[in-house]
């Protein structure tokens, strides 16, 4: 099935790092959702073991295929993401005021983790079609990109999940930048930005996504209230301390003063409980994560293949440093879960293809 | 078949570097940010946390109970109410003062005393400032707490709580005192002592035996405090809501064991109620297996007044009080007086100094060394053996005895009967008694012993001292034929062998005889004690507590009167209770003493009756 060639090549390390990362996350998940009245596991726990199942096979499938058949199946790959956002948007069950969950049979799934995927895909096609020898890409040249970016996150603005929304926004953007943008246009682009986003504050978001602004901007002003979050979330992590309290011992978070602490404030949880070593080490691996994107990024054989693997790292690296920004106090809070860490099997199973392309992309660097 | 767009692969590659350079500055970021959360404000963040979560109350043990042989109740609990100060969630201590003062009339300097205790202690550590308040208090102070909710209000109660806790209730009263014993509040000494041996098993406040049953047994009694958790937010209300429900847990405590005592509650307070009021003692107990009857020590405290809110100036009246109300009289030693001549008829016939049938002449006393020592009738007894000797109470043939013997041969058969040392009984406040010896005087006062000593001695005078229970358990080896048995107050101690003495059958049945004849012969001196329902043995016993020389020079006062004494055995044939009863400056052991012997004695066998 595969040849020595490809077994030679195949970035071992990657996958040593993603299975620590995903064993770490099932454990932190378990103290996370653990029922200590009762003693008992949650059953969370085995609804993402049994993603982690099927994300491992569906994960396994991308590694084995030849990721230059997804060129081919690029466009209608993005437009079936596109529809099924647009079921979202009609038939879609709504959690936590965002409508972002289908619903088919047993299954519940979020369109929009895939559609991170599809769209890194498409614009991964699109981009190593169009690269532009000198001088980078002009407002012309954006605009069809643009238009391929707008589409899905206009789809998921709609469904109130303007966090994800952002999270394309900033994928899309670093993707482009390695293509190359004219430097006034990029200027342009920040101005734009800077008016666009204060008049969307006033005008577009609703009045709990501003509170998570104003929340953030000063959360000692209402504790009890909009500040209450990312209050407890600091009050969460830095009750770790240097050591951490011990593993199924993080009080706060057991506690539920944590609010969603098996997916956006998954970090926390884990802060409590190993403190500052045990965050870096996690943090480290993450880091050791990234770089190993990056490396297979740079040593990729084709465009497609350099843009494919960018994209994917973009998405790890850009979800981590969301989530951990806003449960850290630093940006206001999003929604955007942590990878492998956070519950949902939607990510999982997207970030397990995403890392299976990366090997993907990996192993087939020298293949004529 | 795909496309192989490899052109510009690597003048992309070269812009990776700003993916690293990005990664690299995101970390170096949140390592900070880490650092600054958790390693330079974790330990504030950690407080906040702490404070935020979990409150463990203590929830103490219930005490066990103390029954008697019929398990009966001699002491068990009553649930009461505290009022305790948490300093932790005091907010406003000013304002938290001047709403006890005006809510309940809560003396300012009362609640400054236990805020002093308090700041001593862990800031969540709940200090008492009124032990067993009344319920009208308690739900006074509940329906202010509820209605006052926020900073505006005129009053402040945050730091306060109610909370319930077991005391001692006396249904008897102040019947048995002296064995039950009483609690106090640990002593700082057994706090540091307790938190060395059995670490979280005793905290300030908590109460505890300080004497008999109460001290001996308070392992056992005091049972395993149970703790409670409970969810606090940051100005200490406590969070019911569902979702924290499940973390409320709650560790039952473990209620200490019920103690079953060998005591007869109904002859315990019978024997108390014969006392009428003066001082002494009395043991009365099974002859054959040690189990104490009764035990009465009197006069006695309430223990009701110990069980709550005790005054130092309380405290120091009852210790100073000239009565010695805290003294267990049953395990103090006593001269034993004319009872002693048991063991001294013992001694003298196992040494064979004299034959029971051999008669010495007694004229109203004996001069010796220079001295004249009466007998108590004046006019002498005449002619006497053994057997009169005894239930005459001849001292002028316990006087030649004794000469015979020696104080050392004397002291060999006290110490055969355990006189001079104590009995085993667990009581800690229990004396030795003194049984003197040549050498004990030389020891002690480095002079020789006078043969004239001896002659006090064999009648229980001069330096010798028994205990009320030992003469008990004397007497209780004359009556069971030699066997030497540990007492003990505790029903289910399981049989504990007592010891065969090494004296002959016939020297006892010798004496037992005789004391028979105390009671029974019409010269005998507790004869006017004699029982028309049950055959009695017994002896009676007069202790000076003064000399004669003395007692002229000071005049006959109240505390110089004799001590009464007497010790008893029956039925004659088969015994089955032996009592000892000590009445303090009673006068005649046959007035004083042996009526309270024989009643006691008729009591227990209506008992025994109705059982």
């Amino acid at each position: 099935m595969l040849n020595k060639t490809y077994r030679s090549h195949f970035h071992w390390p990657l996958l040593g790092v993603t299975v620590a990362l995903v064993f770490i996350g099932i454990l932190n998940l378990h103290s996370a959702t653990y029922n200590l009245a009762r003693g008992e596991t949650s059953p969370l726990l085995w609804s993402q073991i049994t993603w982690l199942v099927i994300g491992t096979g569906v994960g396994v499938f991308f590694l084995i295929l030849d990721y230059r058949i997804l060129i081919r199946l690029a466009y209608p790959a993005y437009g079936v993401s596109l529809l099924l956002l647009i079921l979202v948007v009609f038939f879609g069950k709504t959690v936590a005021g965002n409508r972002s969950w289908l619903v088919v049979g047993p299954l519940t799934f979020q369109p929009s983790e895939f559609a991170k995927l599809a769209l890194v895909v498409v614009l991964s096609r699109y981009l190593s079609d169009h690269l532009k020898e000198k001088g980078g890409y002009g407002f012309v040249d954006l605009l069809l990109p643009g238009f391929l970016s707008a589409l899905p996150l206009f789809l998921i603005v709609l469904g109130k999940d303007l966090g994800s929304a952002l999270f394309f926004l900033v994928v899309s953007v670093t993707l482009l930048l390695f293509v190359g943008i004219r430097r006034q246009v990029l200027l342009f682009c920040f101005a734009f930005i800077l008016i666009a986003g204060t008049t969307a504050y006033q005008f577009v978001l609703s009045p709990h996504q501003r509170a998570r602004i104003e929340a953030f901007v000063n959360p000692g002003a209402d504790p009890r209230g909009k500040g209450y979050h990312i209050l407890q979330s600091k009050i969460t992590v830095g009750s770790g301390r240097i050591l951490g309290n011990g593993y199924l011992k993080g009080m706060h978070s057991k506690l539920l003063f944590l609010p969603e602490k098996h997916t956006d404030f998954i970090f926390p949880v884990l802060a409590e409980e190993w403190g500052f070593v045990g965050s870096m080490v996690v943090l480290g691996l993450y880091g050791a994560l990234f770089v190993f994107g990056l490396e297979i990024t740079r040593k990729a054989r084709d465009r497609f293949g350099f843009f494919l693997a960018l994209g994917i790292t973009a998405l790890l690296f850009w979800q981590t440093v969301i989530n951990l920004s806003g449960v850290l106090g630093l940006i206001p809070l999003t929604g955007v879960t942590f990878p492998l860490l956070s519950y949902g099997g939607s990510s999982l199973v997207t970030i397990l293809i995403g890392i299976g392309l990366l090997l993907n992309v990996s192993m087939r660097r020298f293949m004529f | 078949m795909l496309d192989f767009s490899q052109e510009g692969v690597k003048e992309l590659s070269s812009k990776v570097i700003f993916g690293y350079l990005a990664v690299a500055a995101f970390f170096i970021f949140i390592i900070f940010r880490l650092g600054y959360l958790q390693v330079v404000r974790g330990h504030f963040f950690w407080m906040l946390a702490s404070e935020h979560k979990l409150k463990e109350i203590r929830i103490p043990a219930t005490r066990g109970a103390i029954l008697d042989r019929h398990r009966r109740v001699l002491v068990n609990n009553r649930p009461s109410l505290d009022l305790v100060v948490v300093p932790q969630y005091v907010v406003n201590k000013a304002a938290l003062q001047k709403t006890l003062e005006n809510l309940i009339s809560l003396p300012m300097e009362q609640f400054e005393s236990s805020w002093q205790v308090a700041k001593r202690l862990p800031p969540f550590y709940p200090s008492r400032i009124f032990s067993d308040i009344s319920y009208d208090l308690a739900a006074r102070l509940k329906v202010a707490q509820v209605t006052a909710v926020g900073e505006e209000d005129s009053w402040d109660l945050r730091g306060i709580e109610i909370v319930q806790r077991p005391l001692r209730r006396y249904p008897l009263d102040s019947t048995a005192s002296s064995i039950l014993g009483y609690l106090r509040e640990i002593s700082e000494e057994d706090l540091t002592h307790f938190q060395k041996s059995d670490p979280d098993k005793y905290w300030p406040g908590d109460l505890i035996g300080v004497a008999g049953i109460e001290k001996q047994w308070e392992t056992v009694l005091k049972g395993e405090d149970g703790h409670q958790i409970k969810v606090v937010d940051a100005v200490g209300r406590e969070i019911t809501t569902p979702d924290v429900a499940y973390l409320l847990k709650k560790k039952a405590p473990l209620p200490g064991s019920h103690l079953i005592l060998t005591i007869d509650r109904e002859l315990q307070r019978y024997a108390e109620e014969q006392f009428q009021g003066q001082s002494g003692a009395l043991v009365a107990l099974d002859p054959h297996t040690g189990e104490i009857f009764s035990l009465v020590s009197l006069p006695s405290y309430d223990p009701r007044a110990l069980s709550a809110n005790i005054t130092a100036d309380f405290w120091q009246k009852l210790v100073a009080d000239p009565r010695k109300l805290l003294l267990n009289r049953a395990v103090q030693s006593y001269p034993p007086g004319s009872t002693y001549k048991i063991l001294t008829a013992i001694a003298a016939l196992e040494e064979k100094v004299i034959k029971p049938e051999e008669k010495i002449n007694c004229a109203g006393g004996l001069h010796f060394g220079g001295r004249f020592f009466h007998c108590w009738r004046e006019g002498g007894h005449g002619l006497t053996d053994l057997r009169r000797a005894l239930a005459e109470s001849c001292d002028t043939y316990f006087y030649q005895v004794g000469l015979k013997l020696g104080v050392d041969r004397l002291a060999k058969y006290a110490a055969l009967f355990g006189l001079g040392e104590r009995t085993g009984l667990d009581l800690e406040e229990e004396k030795k008694g003194l049984i003197p010896t040549e050498a004990w005087k030389k020891k002690l006062f480095g002079q020789p012993w006078l043969p004239g000593e001896t002659l006090s001695i064999a009648v229980g005078q001069g330096s010798v001292l028994v205990t009320p229970l030992q003469n008990a358990l004397l007497v209780s080896s004359v009556a069971n034929g030699g066997l030497r048995i540990r007492p003990t107050l505790l029903k289910e101690a399981g049989e504990i062998p007592s010891e065969k003495i090494s004296v002959s059958k016939e020297t006892l049945e010798i004496v037992r005889t005789a004391l028979g004849d105390v009671v029974a012969s019409p010269s005998g001196t507790a004869h006017g004690s004699r029982s028309s329902l049950v055959s009695m043995g017994g002896k009676t016993g007069t202790a000076q507590v003064i000399s004669e020389e003395g007692r002229r020079r000071v005049g006959g006062g109240e505390q110089f009167r004799d001590h009464a004494w007497f010790v008893a055995f029956a039925p004659v044939e088969d015994p089955k209770i032996a009592v000892a009863v000590l009445v303090e400056h009673g006068g005649f052991g046959a007035s004083a003493a042996a009526p309270i012997a024989k009643k006691v004695i008729e009591k227990f066998f209506e008992i025994s009756k109705e059982k």
